[in-house]
Parts: structure tokens; C-alpha cells; sequence
């Protein structure tokens, strides 16, 4: 009945389909889809590990030592026969644990110090951070090897130094959020309706400032990765019969020039896995924080 | 006098910094009455909001406060954190400026209601829920129950204030003091509230401490109204008396400050200067930098406190003979 040209136009609003708003975020976020979708085949590389493997890890077949890459052994031998291909597999797991284990660690570390110190400032924040600025004041790899030489070399030690000297990153992150959200006005408002301070801190402080702690999170799980590796290569980290690519590449590097597979397939596993962890964390922060896009 | 419910003696609040410390409060002292509206008014920096934060013991650090500050027969300053987690919320509840981020957005209006009514009454999450229903109906909300689920950045600034006076009212409060909840609100919007409170103080008998710098709002909402001047209570006395006959020369330059209809374009006012920096406050009465009538005496001698006639009070040497 309508012969008025816009007449009949709310009857045409249109509604984007999932596949539009999926194309739509794919095309914004390229590098974050890219880094998500290695790191989830990382992932279910790790997770299947026992399945996927041709060969098991740990078993050493001399008949093929140091055995060149081929069509049964993909990433061929190491020196005592054993199958590189599955234990790069197997050492996705580990190096996943590890980083996933020392980034939480540090984080459920640093953050109540972190908290207390930006919440209540004065004195506290003064001797807690002061003491945090001691562990960052090594020199990055200096204080893990210290920590380890201290407490002995192991795997699970390697993770302890490592979250030791990570966290203050995570208090020093959390107390400047929590000193901005301090300030805002429903802290106050909730201090005037008689809600306590730990109250304030676990309902107000913490929720609104969760946001540069999980960029910071999802940016470190991939240099703790790293960081494990290198404690493993210099020896105290992983120790074997543990499946480690930091060791693998450390256990092979005497024979890399001539055999250079033993080195460079844990190597490549480790840039990889590093550099897709990187994408996602970018993209995370991209789109947890939106005002950094302005700047690229 | 035991019809006052909050009497402020002699307030002194002071913010240490290097050097010399900022008087942000210099001697303040008046009483509210049982269910009165009082308004208290001043240009920003004279100590307004720092004044109603100490009555709730919530001077940010490192502020120092002395004097006396009685709430319902209870003294507020040094008191126990135990008394003070009663008073706040309890007792004494407070608005703010600025309602949009007055709610965490973190969390929906019905969680945040029910968080604060649950510190001051022994209630499980449903009994909660209701007494925040009853109270935002109390306040006028349409639809409380759709209300509960929303969060704050689903609301408008107008719905979010009433949200903050039901919890406010929630939990059966004395005295409200209210920061200026009107002013980040657009004037359609701000009848509305003072009509809420008003109506509020006139059926709970709720007390309520209105600190705004509108003299639109002080007359149509409040009994008596208290003048504050770098730090100090500079006049006080019904909203009447100081509209139409102010004594001290600060209130009346403050009067003709404000557009009113009727009033010709030319007569709109302005007071020369500004507020004192408050680290070195001016010796005798603050005022006298700005004030036309300063004679040799208002620069050296801090005035006292006169009454003129029932309860109108004023701190000017020469109040009398200029009335």
C-alpha cells in the first residue's frame, strides 16, 4: 500500500550471519587467527602426543643412529637412534606445562603483592615492591640459574626460579591498575556504603583490573617457553630421561654441524610455538584493549 | 540541643605536602536537625565534599582530621573501624557527583545492590533481592525487577542516580548526604531527583546533607542553607532569610552569580578573583581579598560567629551595619 519510497524500510534491517561476523573478525585480527590456529594445532600435537607419535620416544635403536631425515624417520635420529619427530611431539607437552605452570605460578604470585601494595599504598607498597625490584634487578637468566644452583637442578625447580623471577613483573603490572582503579568513583562510593577494604578489593579492584594481567599473562607464557628451554640447554633444567626441546637441542649440539636435524627441529619447534603464543597475545591485547590499535 | 542528628564542631581537615600542608577544612562547624534539608553551598575548593567525607570517617590519606563530628550521639573521628563499617551505609549514606561511574561496571545493579544491603542487614541473596526491589520502587524505577539485571552502562544517568539513592535508602539510613548528584545530570532529569528526595526526606524522615553549588536547587529543595568559604562556614540560616536577606558580603556576591528569569541580561554578577590557595590561607577573614567592603580590621582579626536573629548566623565584622 505504500507508495512513499522509505516507507517500508524497517521491514528490511538485516541481520549478519555468524559466517559474516566470523569473516569480519578474521579480517581484523589476521595475525591473531594465524598465531591461534598453529598454536592450536600445538595444542592437539601435544594432546595426542601418544597417538600421533610413530615411534616411541624414549626408545634407542643404535642400528639407526644418527640416521638422516627420511620416509621413516620424518626429522630423522638423534645419536642414540631415538626418533626425533616423536619426541618433539613429546616435548610440545612439556614445554606447554612448563610455560602454562611458571606463568600462573608468577602470576598468583605477584598478584596479590601487587594488589595489596597499589590498594593500600604507603609503607606496604614501599617494602613490597622494593622487595620485588630485588629479583628485578638480575639480569634476566642470572637469577634463575642462581635460584636453581640453590635449590638443585630439576625440571620442576627450573619452573620455581623461573616464576620467582617473573612475578614482579605481574605486581608491579597489577599494583598501577589497581592505584588507577582506586581512584574511580564507585570505590569510594562503595567505601560510603559501608563495604570493607577486602571486600573493595576482591569485588572492585580486582575484576577492573584483570585486563593488562591477562595480555601480560598470554604475552609471557611464550618467553617463559623460551626461558625453560634455555635453562634445559645450559643444563639445569630439564635433566634426562626427560623430554625437553631446550635438552634435546643441548644433547645434539656437539654434532649439529654434521647432523643437522638433531638441533634445528626442537629449535624450529620452539620459534614456532614462541611465535604463535606471541600472534595470540598481541591479538589478545588488541582486542581486550582497543586504544592500542590507534597506534599501528 | 538533642534534636540534632549531625553536629560538626570545629572540623579541621589538612592534607600534609611538602612545605606547607593544604587547610582544606579550617574550623567548620554547624548541626542538621532531625529530617531537615540542609543545603551546604560554596564554590568548588572550598571544602565542601572533603567536610561530608569526614562524616564518614572517609578522608583519603594521607588527610588529617580534628575536631568533632557526632552522628547520632556517636563521635565519628578516631572512631572504631567496627563503629565506622555500622555508620557507613548504616547510619550515614552518601551520593556522588557523577552516577555513571559511581557503580562498578564490573558487576550488574542487582549484584552491587544486594552486596551492600547484605553488609548491613542479616539476609540471604533473596531477601536481598527483594528489599532492593522495594527499594528501587521507593525511588520510582520502572520495571526494578529488569532493572536488578542490567549493568550500569546499560542505564542512563538519570536512572543510574535513582539506582544510587535506592541503595542509598536501602538500608534505612539517618542522614544522607548527598555531593552534588545533581550536577553531571541534565536539568529535566535533575527536577526529577530533587522531587525524589524531597519526597523522600518528607515521607521516611530522612535527614539529608545537600552540598551543590546550584542556588536553583538550595531554594527549591532545602530548609536551611550553610554557606562555606575556604574551609569555614561563612553563613548559615533558613533558606528564606539567606536568599532574600543575606548578611555576609560573600553570600550576597554569590546570590547575584546565578541566572535568574525575570533579572535583566546586565545584572549577572561575577566575584573578582579566585579561592585562596588553601597552603597559605589569607590571615583574618578569608574573604577579604575579594570582598568590597574589607576594612583594616577584616585583614588582620578572623571574625566570629554572630547570630543576627533566630537561627541566622554569620562570620562578618561588618555584617550588622551592611544588612
Amino acid at each position: 500500500m505504500s507508495t512513499i519510497p522509505g516507507a517500508s524500510w524497517p521491514q528490511r534491517v538485516v541481520r549478519p550471519s555468524w559466517t559474516l561476523k566470523l569473516r569480519f573478525f578474521v579480517s581484523g585480527h589476521l595475525l591473531f587467527v594465524a598465531g591461534a590456529t598453529v598454536f592450536g594445532i600445538i595444542l592437539i600435537m601435544a594432546t595426542l602426543a601418544p597417538l600421533i607419535a610413530p615411534y616411541d620416544p624414549v626408545a634407542i635403536d643404535f642400528s639407526v643412529k644418527l640416521g638422516a631425515p627420511g620416509p621413516d624417520h620424518w626429522m630423522g635420529n638423534d645419536e642414540l637412534g631415538r626418533d626425533v619427530f616423536s619426541r618433539v611431539l613429546y616435548g610440545a607437552r612439556t614445554s606447554l606445562m612448563v610455560g602454562l605452570m611458571v606463568t600462573v605460578m608468577a602470576i598468583a604470585l605477584g598478584l596479590p603483592i601487587g594488589l595489596l601494595a597499589g590498594y593500600f599504598g604507603g609503607r606496604l607498597d614501599t617494602v613490597l615492591m622494593r622487595l620485588s625490584d630485588v629479583f628485578l634487578a638480575f639480569p634476566p637468566l642470572l637469577l634463575p640459574i642462581a635460584i636453581t644452583a640453590a635449590i638443585g637442578v630439576g625440571l620442576v625447580n627450573a619452573m620455581i626460579a623461573l616464576a620467582i623471577s617473573w612475578f614482579p613483573w605481574y605486581a608491579r603490572i597489577m599494583r598501577g591498575a589497581v592505584m588507577r582503579v582506586k581512584s574511580e568513583p564507585y570505590v569510594m562510593a562503595a567505601r560510603a556504603m559501608g563495604v570493607g577494604h577486602g571486600r573493595v578489593m576482591l569485588r572492585h579492584a580486582l575484576p577492573n583490573c584483570l585486563t593488562p594481567v591477562i595480555v601480560q599473562g598470554s604475552l609471557d607464557f611464550g618467553y617463559t617457553i623460551l626461558a625453560a628451554a634455555s635453562l634445559s640447554f645450559i643444563g639445569i633444567g630439564a635433566q634426562p630421561p626427560e623430554i625437553e626441546w631446550g635438552l634435546m637441542a643441548a644433547a645434539s649440539r656437539t654434532n649439529f654441524l654434521e647432523f643437522w636435524w638433531t638441533v634445528t627441529f626442537p629449535g624450529l619447534a620452539i620459534f614456532i610455538t614462541v611465535l604463535s603464543i606471541n600472534l595470540v597475545g598481541d591479538g589478545i591485547r588488541d582486542i581486550l584493549d582497543p586504544r592500542f590499535q590507534e597506534f599501528r | 540541643m538533642s534534636d540534632v542528628v549531625l553536629e560538626i564542631r570545629d572540623l579541621r581537615v589538612e592534607f600534609p605536602e611538602l612545605g606547607r600542608s593544604v587547610q582544606a577544612v579550617r574550623g567548620c562547624g554547624f548541626g542538621v536537625r532531625y529530617g531537615e534539608v540542609l543545603g551546604l553551598i560554596g564554590e568548588s575548593g572550598c571544602g565542601k565534599s572533603v567536610t561530608a567525607l569526614a562524616c564518614l570517617g572517609l578522608v583519603p590519606p594521607p588527610g588529617r582530621v580534628h575536631g568533632s563530628i557526632i552522628v547520632d550521639g556517636e563521635e565519628v573521628i578516631g572512631a572504631s573501624r567496627k563503629a565506622l563499617a555500622d555508620l557507613r551505609g548504616g547510619k550515614v549514606a552518601m551520593i556522588f557527583q557523577n552516577p555513571g561511574k559511581a557503580l562498578n561496571p564490573f558487576f550488574t545493579v542487582g549484584r552491587q545492590m544486594t552486596d551492600v544491603i547484605r553488609v548491613h542487614r542479616p539476609v540471604d541473596r533473596s531477601g536481598a533481592r527483594d528489599l532492593a526491589i522495594e527499594a528501587l520502587e521507593l525511588v520510582r524505577l520502572p520495571d526494578p525487577r529488569v532493572v536488578l539485571g542490567k549493568y550500569p552502562h546499560q542505564l542512563s544517568g538519570g536512572q543510574l542516580q535513582r539506582v544510587m539513592v535506592a541503595m542509598a535508602v536501602s538500608c534505612d539510613p539517618l542522614i544522607l548526604i548527598a555531593d552534588e548528584p545533581t550536577t553531571a545530570l541534565d536539568v529535566t532529569i535533575q527536577g526529577q531527583i530533587i522531587v525524589l528526595i524531597r519526597d523522600l526526606a518528607q515521607s521516611r524522615g530522612l535527614t539529608v546533607l545537600f552540598i551543590t553549588h546550584d542556588q536553583g536547587v538550595v531554594a527549591s529543595l532545602c530548609d536551611r542553607v550553610a554557606v562555606m568559604y575556604a574551609g569555614r562556614i561563612v553563613e548559615m540560616g533558613s533558606s528564606d532569610v539567606l536568599f532574600n536577606r543575606p548578611a555576609h558580603p560573600y553570600t550576597r556576591k554569590l546570590m547575584l552569580t546565578a541566572p535568574r528569569l525575570g533579572r535583566g541580561k546586565t545584572d549577572l554578577d561575577v566575584i573578582p578573583g579566585q579561592v585562596p590557595d588553601m597552603r597559605a590561607p589569607p590571615e583574618g577573614c578569608a574573604f577579604h581579598t575579594r570582598c568590597s567592603h574589607a576594612l583594616e580590621l577584616c585583614r588582620k582579626v578572623s571574625p566570629l560567629t554572630e547570630t543576627l536573629d533566630g537561627d541566622h548566623t554569620v562570620s562578618c565584622h561588618r555584617a550588622k551595619e551592611l544588612v
